[in-house]
């Protein structure tokens, strides 16, 4: 069974009189594990498809299943279970919490989630800091760390509750390519030991390269569908 | 509590602003603190007026008496057989107890009148029990037998009498005849109690007596002094019991100073009820001020809140950690008002204050005109503190909501 199954999905806005029909019947299915861009021109309908995907958003057509639940039925405080439990987000800009330290923001993920013990709670962010190079830097807080430091803590948090997915929305937008690929490189390294299923929303061609799998979307559809080699292991 | 840190941090962030919605939580706390001593030491000073100047802690009457008290009848007085007044008086918290005659009397000099109450006391009875021989400023208590008499010191003032002058007291006996006592200003007394000072003769009960026609050792009631007047009520529960078990048509009843003074304790109860009605108009303006506070913490962190129901955050634990801000204002506001309120009811209790500056004799309520001493309440401190606690936290509770409704793919994406 996918892990996603997207199955003529539409989103219709409303903005005042107008109708903006953002996604016009989408098919898509995204096994465990993959590493995914979604890339488009703006307006495409990236974002909206990851809104739904991350269970942020309900379509106005078709329907979405995560792991073979439907979010179409789930009502509000039950898509935040789902997100909770199973769905890690990284955005372009960080969006960490700025009077918790990179420990405090990382474990907050851990203690909404309330899955561990405050001792294995302890020993699973430090593993994870480890892990993404952050060793020494847990009691910073957000404004003491450089952009790519934050992504680090970003993709930390979205990772310690062992999602069955991770949604990242423009992850190297605010970040110089050096620091881009460390980034990258994290992910893909998280993807393989943890086997996370990473999707991506980008511009960036240096992502792409990462991915093993790109949809291109275009006025709402997918109007390429690639599997491809990394271009980087 | 990694959610009470946040709340706190986000506090310390905004220094400014934090404090300054404290300080008006502070003020309103202190003001409220304050004017709650104030009114508490007043009404104890008067509640001392009363039981040491006038009532006792109970008094002993008919019930007929007490339903025309204030028109000073020389009708249904009490008379209490020696057994039965020992009984009361031999209970533990009976320490003393004082006959008095009270009646309607004219004060003249010759030359001027001034219509007053009379008041015939047992000279023991009433100096070892209430306060009026403590009270002399100038002669002398009068001596059994003499006939003398304690003015206040308005009164003298008024009829321009000193110690060893003559007046005459003009009554009407029990008889309906008029009659008249001619007596020597043997002290001049000043109490607290302004009622006293102008508008009571005291005089020996015997005198009374005699000149008033009534019989025997009657008295208009009999004041007792109890160990503590928290205790009148309940005491004169059982002292009423105790009387009924005597002849049906004396009908004596014990009456406790809280029904003798109805009127004051209606009027500390207004007066809780107002400063209440303040503290909630003020913290009502106060609220505005945190709700402001709070709204400008949340439009500062729109994303962070996305961020939060992203991660799977309910609505409700949002509101709730935003309200926990508004809620440490609050606390905050109450830790600072505590202090500076308890400060100002130190200074009060310790130092007085004089709000009856120039309006002695204007007031005809047995308020005490002195210095006035703050009193403590400690559960006025905490009732006040959990009050703007509370307050607080509800005030942010709405702005708290607006954001935490946000939908976060709208905020997220901005």
């Amino acid at each position: 069974m996918p892990l996603l199954n997207l199955k003529q999905v539409t989103k219709v806005y409303q903005q005042g009189e107008i109708k903006v029909e953002a996604l016009r019947g989408i098919d898509l299915e995204i096994e465990k594990g993959e590493f995914t861009t979604v890339f488009g021109p703006s307006g495409s309908g990236k974002t909206t498809m990851l809104n739904l995907i991350g269970a942020l958003d309900k379509p106005t057509g078709g329907t979405v299943k995560i792991n073979g639940d439907s979010i179409g039925k789930l009502n509000k405080n039950e898509l935040a279970l789902l997100r909770r439990n199973h769905i890690g987000f990284i955005f372009q800009s960080y969006n960490l919490i700025p009077v918790l330290s990179a420990f405090e923001n990382i474990s907050f993920a851990l203690r909404i989630a309330r899955k561990n013990s405050k001792s294995e709670e302890k020993e699973k962010v430090f593993n994870l800091l480890k892990a993404v190079g952050l060793e020494g830097l847990e009691n910073r807080r957000p404004a003491e760390l450089s952009g790519g430091q934050k992504q680090r803590v970003a993709i930390a948090r979205a990772l310690i509750k062992e999602p069955k997915l991770v949604l990242a929305d423009e992850p190297t937008a605010n970040l110089d390519s050096d620091t881009s690929h460390e980034v990258m490189k994290i992910m893909l390294k998280m993807n393989k030991e943890l086997n996370t299923t990473f999707i991506f929303s980008t511009h960036d061609p240096l992502v792409m390269d990462y991915a093993t799998r790109l949809l291109e979307l275009r006025d709402g559809r997918i109007s390429k569908d690639k599997i491809k080699e990394p271009a980087t292991n | 509590m990694l959610i009470l840190k946040i709340a706190l941090r986000n506090l310390a962030r905004h220094k400014k602003r934090t404090i300054f919605t404290a300080i008006v939580i502070a003020v309103a706390i202190c003001f409220y603190v304050f004017a709650d001593a104030l009114i508490l030491g007043m009404m104890d000073s008067s509640y001392e007026n009363i039981t040491e100047y006038e009532f006792g802690h109970i008094q002993l009457m008919s019930g007929e008496y007490w339903e025309e008290k204030d028109d000073l009848p020389l009708q249904n007085l009490i008379s209490l057989e020696e057994d039965t007044l020992a009984r009361i008086t031999d209970r533990p918290e009976v320490t003393g107890y004082a006959p008095r005659l009270d009646f309607s009397a004219e004060m003249t000099d010759g030359r001027d009148s001034i219509p007053l109450i009379g008041r015939g006391i047992d000279l023991e009875q009433e100096a070892s029990n209430f306060r009026i021989k403590d009270s002399i400023i100038e002669g002398s208590y009068f001596e059994a037998g003499q006939p003398e008499a304690v003015i206040g010191q308005s009164l003298a003032e008024d009829m321009e009498l000193e110690v060893g002058d003559f007046f005459m007291l003009i009554v009407r006996t029990r008889g309906e005849a008029f009659n008249v006592i001619d007596l020597i200003v043997a002290g001049i007394i000043n109490t607290p109690n302004p009622y006293i000072n102008d508008n009571v003769v005291f005089l020996p009960i015997d005198l009374a007596r005699d000149a008033l026609l009534v019989e025997g050792d009657q008295a208009s009631h009999i004041s007792l002094k109890l160990t503590g007047r928290e205790l009148a009520a309940d005491s004169s529960t059982e002292i009423s019991e105790l009387l009924a078990s005597g002849p049906a048509s004396e009908n004596y009843q014990a009456y406790s100073w809280e029904e003798g003074a109805e009127d004051l304790i209606v009027m500390q109860e207004y007066s809780d009820m107002v400063l209440i009605l303040v503290l909630g108009v003020i913290l009502l303006l106060a609220m505005a001020g945190i709700a402001n506070t709070v709204i400008l913490s949340v439009i500062e962190r729109f994303k962070e809140i996305g961020m939060m129901k992203a991660m799977g955050m309910k609505v409700k634990e949002v509101t709730f950690l935003i309200g926990l801000e508004a809620a440490g204002i609050g606390i905050l506001g109450g830790i600072l008002g505590v202090i500076l309120g308890a400060g100002a009811v130190y200074l009060l209790s310790t130092y007085g204050i004089n709000i009856y500056a120039g309006m002695e004799g204007e007031l005809d309520l047995p308020i005490s005109m002195a210095v006035i001493y703050g009193s403590w309440k400690p559960g006025t401190f905490i009732f006040v503190f959990v009050y703007s606690v509370v307050v607080s936290f509800i005030s942010g509770l709405m702005p708290a909501y607006w954001g935490a409704k946000k939908n976060p793919v709208d905020i997220l994406h901005e």
